[in-house]
């Protein structure tokens, strides 16, 4: 996460799109994917795409809108890499623990932040990012040391928008329907998404190196 | 021990309207803010647990401050319920956070000591307030803002909050932060910039000071 700075966040109910943009999110240079449990059947495309990226030997692939302990241990044993959620909820902490697997909690105020920090997580998540802004990482981040921070949502992929988050100090963005414009997945557009993620990764990386 | 009362420092904040914040490594420069800040006009001062000589430094800060009878010096920065317990037992007269938690307020009542503690929502301000909080912090206060403020107030009655996190020296946000309805500001590195602390220009920092508690009278009146 990290060092790649950027996690793709997406679902479709349709595996081969999902397919589809997990190859050409790939090809842009994302190694680390969030795919999310928002539909019906996102279980089973999930577990048909862990077998669809075994291809690539780099490449994680987490589940995110996940909300309670049970759902995390059907994830964590279809073999998700990680688990991402809107909230804060101290039983999936427990649940990753034992299976020892990320649990990267979403969280909106600094009393969350510390509380899901003291149960163990290493990466937590901001949201939503666009309703507190890079503002409220500059603000959290002289008070408590080493806070690893990945907003999501309203992210934009801009040199302004990632600056403005990079700056602030967060370790990497999550990036949805912004990088995934709807325009894009309804025309099949993948040569258009490789491009476009592969643009945000390289304003990302340019950032960094200022 | 502290040398006040928890009352004392609820009124000492709300007479006062300003409470700084501030660290130093250094206790020689602290002791200069410190007293720059006094003679200013502040009575109440936060000392941020920001270093990790923070705890020595507090604790020269409460050997000076002791030359002052009316002055209440307070740590900030506070996370947890053994380190609330540290610095009570150094002296501190109350103990900020910039969290909601709840084993810091236990330690605190056990001691008879102001928790003054960082809140973010209306439930964690409510969470706060049942576990005896007379003053809620309110931080980031520069992404919350006024308007966050004027909107819980008439929800909660008899809420006293203590805006930290971007309020700035100026007439412009010291009265809407006040017509929101706050009882005190917190005011940190907009107070005591880089260069007044790079050139130890302890006169200008107390000028500063001053010109800020007048703007801080004013939009109460």
């Amino acid at each position: 996460m990290k060092s790649s700075g950027m996690i793709p966040v997406f679902y479709h109910a349709d595996i081969e799109v999902a397919k589809a943009v997990v190859d050409a999110s790939y090809k842009g240079g994302v190694r680390v994917f969030e795919f999310t449990n928002r539909g019906e059947n996102a279980f089973q495309v999930f577990t048909e795409l862990l077998k669809h990226v075994q291809k690539y030997p780099d490449l994680m692939l987490g589940i995110g809108t996940i909300m309670d302990a049970p759902t995390t241990q059907k994830f964590i044993s279809a073999g998700a890499h990680f688990i991402v959620s809107p909230i804060m909820k101290q039983e999936m902490s427990a649940a990753c623990q034992k299976e020892n697997k990320l649990w990267i909690p979403g969280c909106a105020t600094l009393t969350e932040i510390v509380t899901a920090k003291d149960l163990g997580a290493k990466v937590i998540k901001i949201f939503p990012g666009s309703v507190l802004g890079p503002g409220f990482v500059s603000s959290i981040m002289p008070v408590v040391p080493g806070l690893q921070l990945m907003p999501t949502g309203g992210v934009e992929p801009t040199e302004a928008n990632l600056s403005a988050w990079f700056k602030a100090g967060v370790i990497c963005v999550g990036m949805g329907s912004q990088l995934f414009a709807k325009d894009i997945i309804e025309t099949k557009n993948w040569a258009k998404l490789e491009q476009s993620v592969a643009n945000a990764l390289a304003i990302i990386s340019k950032i960094r190196t200022k | 021990m502290a040398r006040f009362s928890k009352q004392q420092v609820v009124n000492g904040m709300k007479e006062g309207r300003i409470v700084p914040l501030f660290t130093h490594d250094k206790p020689v420069d602290a002791q200069e803010v410190l007293e720059a800040a006094y003679s200013g006009g502040i009575r109440v001062f936060e000392f941020t647990n920001r270093r990790e000589n923070s705890f020595d430094v507090f604790r020269h800060l409460l050997d000076v401050s002791k030359k002052y009878s009316d002055l209440m010096l307070g740590i900030g920065t506070i996370l947890d319920g053994p380190t609330t317990k540290k610095f009570i037992d150094a002296g501190a007269d109350f103990i900020i956070s910039p969290i909601m938690k709840i084993e810091m307020a236990k330690v605190c009542r056990d001691h008879d000591i102001s928790w003054i503690p960082g809140c973010a929502t209306l439930t964690e301000i409510v969470t706060a307030k049942d576990n005896g909080a007379e003053i809620i912090k309110l931080f980031p206060g520069s992404v919350l803002g006024p308007g966050f403020v004027s909107s819980v107030m008439p929800v909660v009655p008899g809420l006293q909050l203590m805006i930290t996190g971007g309020v700035e020296p100026n007439e412009k946000s010291i009265t809407l932060w006040f017509k929101a309805g706050a009882t005190c500001l917190g005011m940190g590195s907009q107070l005591f910039t880089k260069e007044i602390l790079e050139q130890k220009n302890w006169p200008l920092l107390r000028q500063r000071i001053q010109d800020a508690l007048k703007l801080a009278k004013e939009a109460r009146n």
